[in-house]
């Protein structure tokens, strides 16, 4: 629909869709289809060659003006080999937990045998997708954790409403975990998919426990935007139906 | 993948039932050949810059993203439901700007837009137009003439 707008306005523009459906029933002038999974809109992480074949294909519906086109690039993403085999282990060898779930010690405990690998993958790439919520690794576990006890501190950053600032350190311990887990191939030399990459998250480290836990507590408030928060924007559809350790 | 069939059957009906509104005309405008193309990047991902105020609910306004603040990104986008993880690894893989820029120095396109623009795809589209103006007058100014739109 936003490519309508700026067509109209006189700018040529072709989309990438990721739901053919969606693109049947919008019909912009130039679509490309294409077979990937949500949040991969060029396939594959790391494959600058195949990014290039889908932006070419993309790229190159612009000189055509028989509009509506929808196009379908021809290929998958390429498949990690772990998908066909014994599958990914995380390289790392995380602490035993201690019972009962102590959020702040046991999560802590866990980043500082990351952080190592955080940084490997930080130096790697140049980048990192966490710090959104403005916090360091440390300042976000002990805030997710205040709240997860069903404690209320304020917000830390300024002009934040807490909704965003819960769901954006949510994000930045999964962007940690999963930047440090995918700093090197996993134990048995495979790289991690998606799935397996959430798979171990939640079901295997007490960062995962920690958000699980959080969204409990946040859907047992009075307040329906904390309520929203637990029900919708923590945990993902496919992993809602674990629960917490204590 | 995002075929329907191979997602979740919430996620799968959740995107079954979206409604895109009613099918209206489709506009057409046209340019140079290829090669003599200025390309901008338009993202529904909601990444802003670090630091940068993030996307909240409802959200129909835009953030700029300049093409050398690219290694700076991050995802504020409110939805859990979409993959980070490709992202974290690799920012072409949802926003190609690397790759835009190799295009240009092979001469397949002309070159890349000083500008970029992102959204928080998890609001309704028809809400954005005016945004979507406000940001067709800035990519003339660019002289944009190729408008890739990335979704996630």
């Amino acid at each position: 629909m936003l490519a309508h707008y700026f067509e109209a306005a006189g700018l040529p523009t072709v989309c990438i869709s990721l739901v053919r459906l969606h693109s049947e029933k919008i019909k912009s002038p130039r679509t490309l289809w294409v077979p990937f999974e949500l949040g991969r809109p060029l396939g594959a992480p790391g494959d600058a060659t195949f990014q290039h074949r889908v932006l070419s294909q993309a790229l190159g519906l612009l000189e055509r003006s028989d509009v509506p086109i929808l196009k379908d690039f021809p290929e998958d993403a390429p498949v990690s080999s772990s998908a066909e085999e014994e599958g990914w282990a995380c390289p790392i060898n995380l602490p035993a937990p201690t019972k009962p779930f102590d959020a702040d010690a046991d999560v802590l405990d866990e980043i500082e045998f990351l952080q190592s690998w955080h940084d490997l993958a930080v130096q790697k790439r140049g980048r990192t997708a966490t710090d959104s919520a403005q916090l360091t690794i440390e300042e976000t576990v002990r805030f997710v954790a205040a709240w997860a006890r069903g404690e209320h501190p304020e917000s830390p950053v300024e002009g934040m409403s807490i909704v965003d600032q819960l769901r954006l350190c949510s994000e930045d311990l999964k962007a940690f975990y999963a930047e440090a887990a995918t700093a090197q191939p996993g134990k048995n030399g495979l790289e991690a998919d998606s799935s397996e990459i959430a798979n171990w998250f939640w079901s295997e480290t007490r960062g995962g426990n920690l958000l699980l836990t959080l969204a409990e507590t946040c859907r047992q408030s009075d307040d329906n935007m904390i309520t929203a928060l637990g029900n919708f924007l923590l945990v993902p559809y496919d992993q809602n139906h674990r629960e917490s350790l204590k | 993948m995002a075929r329907l069939e191979d997602l979740s059957e919430t996620m799968a009906g959740h995107l079954r039932d979206l409604d895109c509104g009613p099918p209206g005309e489709t506009p057409v405008a046209s340019g140079p050949a290829l090669d003599q193309r200025r390309a901008a990047l338009i993202s529904t991902a909601g990444l802003t810059r670090r630091g940068d105020r993030p996307f909240g609910m409802g959200a129909v306004d835009y953030r700029v993203v300049p093409t050398d603040a690219a290694d700076d990104l991050v995802i504020t986008h409110l939805s859990t439901n979409f993959d980070r993880t490709g992202f974290q690894q690799d920012m072409n893989v949802m926003f190609p700007l690397q790759r835009l820029q190799q295009m240009a120095n092979a001469g397949e396109i002309g070159s890349v837009a000083e500008f970029h623009y992102t959204f928080m795809g998890a609001s309704d589209p028809a809400t954005m137009k005016e945004s979507a103006d406000q940001i067709a007058g800035l990519l003339k100014q660019d002289k944009v003439d190729a408008v890739l739109l990335v979704p996630v």
